[in-house]
Order: structure tokens, then C-alpha cells, then sequence
């Protein structure tokens, strides 16, 4: 009896199951060039101070830092991006810094990202 | 079916409370008084600024102590950089000592560890009191530190009293919180 109860409260507990990520990294073009934005979920604010970056597996770092931002240049007004490089494969973790609208404090996430070319 | 209505209970408290503090678990604004003074962490930090020689916990006691853990491209950081000046200007010689622990949120192709980048950044907020390098993030785990920006006010006798994080402003509510704490402190 105890477990069958413990099994339904936590199906109805958890059932919502883990957070989203806070952003996704998308690609794109924009006139006609590849491209890699960063796009936040809703109320949410990514950190301008330090754009994302994308450490790759195989060594080195995209940073995609181009977009407007807020005037105190805290904040990306939009998704921020910069031109896919060609050839290389987009693998490795995305690291961003951002805010919730809702929240006083910065903090930080690590995604890993594996884009086909 | 009292004994039902209990075990149900507990169960459900089980199950819910790890639920509910998740890694992802929202924070608005937290200051809070903790439950039993501990002692505070000792730090070893090498690189300072605004300071001769490196800062260390033993020698501030019977002072009162602000930790500020921040990052300069920390928009809720920087501001409250002014309170923090307003504390340090309105404290310091009745016992109060703030110090900044300069933590990077990235790794070192950010510029966040540059002692030239931390000293640009105090020289534009006019910040005077000490700060340490926290390159390797060893004072900030040793805190148990999880925002920017995070503080820690540690009483006379080298004990935490208060933790919270946030932003706040000179003059609005949470400012004041922290204003009576460390006059409470610095009373005893």
C-alpha cells in the first residue's frame, strides 16, 4: 500500500520532468552567409558583458558576440550570433551567462552541442 | 486510517522536498541569517588589488567583514558597486572591512582573469577596498557560492552570520537589510 501511494505522488510530483535548457544554440543564415545565434528562452536575458562561446572538442572557441544590446551594454537585445565557420564541425559545449528578468544575479550554463554540417 | 493518512504524508514530504530544489530552482533575491554562527572559511588568495599585501581572515578579527563575490561583466554585479562604496565610505573606520573575491564566470579567453582587466574595472567603479583574484574559484567553492553577486558578512569573532545574493541599489529595501546587519554587527 505504501508504495503503491509513494508511486503515484511521485508520478504526480515529478512528473513535469527535468527543466528546459535555458538557450539552444540554432543555426541559420543571414543574407545568404551560415550562421550560429544563441537563442534564450523566454525572460531570460543573456549576458553581453561576456558573450556565449562554444568550446570545441576538437580546440579552440567561437565567440558570437555580434547583436545589439541593452545601454548599459549589459544585455543582448537579440539572439547573439556570429558567421558559422566552414568545414568545421560544431562540437563541444556552449557556455553562456545569463539572467532570468525575474532575478537580481547572473549564473551560468554549459551545453554540449553537436551541429551537423 | 491515521496510520494510512501519516505514512502517506511523509511519503509525500519525501518525495516532494528533493523535488522542489532543483538545480533549477528560481532565486528573485535571497538574504538570509544563518541558523548557527559558523566559522568562516579561511582564504588564500595570492593576487590582490588594493591591498599591499595578500588579505588574510585571522588578521581581521574584531572586525566586522563583507565578502562581495562578483565578476566585472556581471551587470548585477557592477550594480551594486555603489552601494558596496557607500558601505565601505560610511563603515570603515567604525570597524567594518569589505573586500571584494574577484570571481570569473569563464575560462581565460574571456579576459576575466586579467589583473589588468580587474584594476581597469575597480578604477571605473571607484572601488578602493581590497579585492582578491579568484581565479581557480577556491574561495568561492569554499563558500559554497552559487550567484554573482553572492555576499557573506562575517562578524568580530571570524563567524558567518549572514549570507544572500542579489543586486540591489543605494537606499531601496534590501540595502537597508544589509545596512542594519552590519550595524548589528559592528554594535556587538
Amino acid at each position: 500500500m505504501r508504495l503503491l501511494l509513494a508511486s503515484l505522488v511521485a508520478a504526480a510530483a515529478c512528473e513535469s520532468g527535468p527543466a528546459p535548457a535555458p538557450v539552444r544554440l540554432q543555426a541559420g543564415s543571414l543574407a545568404g552567409v551560415a550562421i550560429l545565434a544563441v537563442v534564450p528562452s523566454k525572460d531570460l536575458r543573456i549576458n553581453a558583458r561576456v558573450p556565449p562561446a562554444i568550446e570545441l572538442a576538437a580546440g579552440g572557441v567561437i565567440r558570437l558576440a555580434r547583436g545589439r544590446v541593452s545601454m548599459d551594454s549589459s544585455y543582448f537585445l537579440e539572439p547573439p550570433w556570429d558567421v558559422r565557420p566552414p568545414g568545421i564541425p560544431i562540437r563541444g559545449a556552449l557556455r553562456v551567462s545569463f539572467c532570468r528578468a525575474d532575478e537580481t544575479v547572473c549564473r551560468s550554463v554549459m551545453l554540449p552541442v553537436d551541429l551537423q554540417e | 486510517m491515521r496510520r494510512i493518512l501519516c505514512s502517506a504524508l511523509a511519503w509525500l514530504a519525501a518525495i516532494l522536498l528533493p523535488c522542489a530544489s532543483g538545480a533549477h530552482a528560481q532565486l528573485a533575491q535571497t538574504t538570509g541569517t544563518t541558523d548557527v554562527p559558523r566559522p568562516a572559511p579561511a582564504w588564500d588568495n595570492t593576487s590582490w588589488l588594493n591591498a599591499e599585501a595578500p588579505v588574510r581572515l585571522e588578521q581581521l578579527r574584531g572586525r566586522v567583514v563583507l565578502l562581495n563575490f562578483w565578476v566585472f561583466t556581471c551587470g548585477n554585479c557592477t550594480r551594486t558597486v555603489p552601494s558596496l562604496v557607500e558601505f565601505d565610505s560610511r563603515y570603515r573606520r567604525e570597524g567594518l572591512t569589505l573586500i571584494g573575491i574577484h570571481t570569473p564566470e569563464f575560462p581565460p579567453y574571456a579576459g576575466e582573469h586579467d589583473r589588468s582587466n580587474v584594476a581597469r574595472a575597480l578604477a571605473q567603479y571607484g572601488i578602493t577596498y581590497p579585492n582578491a583574484q579568484d581565479n581557480d574559484s577556491r574561495t568561492w567553492d569554499r563558500y559554497a557560492i552559487r550567484y554573482w553577486p553572492s555576499f557573506v558578512l562575517i562578524d568580530r569573532r571570524g563567524r558567518i552570520r549572514y549570507e544572500g545574493a542579489g543586486e540591489f541599489h543605494l537606499g531601496d529595501p534590501t540595502y537597508r537589510t544589509w545596512e542594519q546587519r552590519i550595524r548589528t554587527l559592528l554594535a556587538e
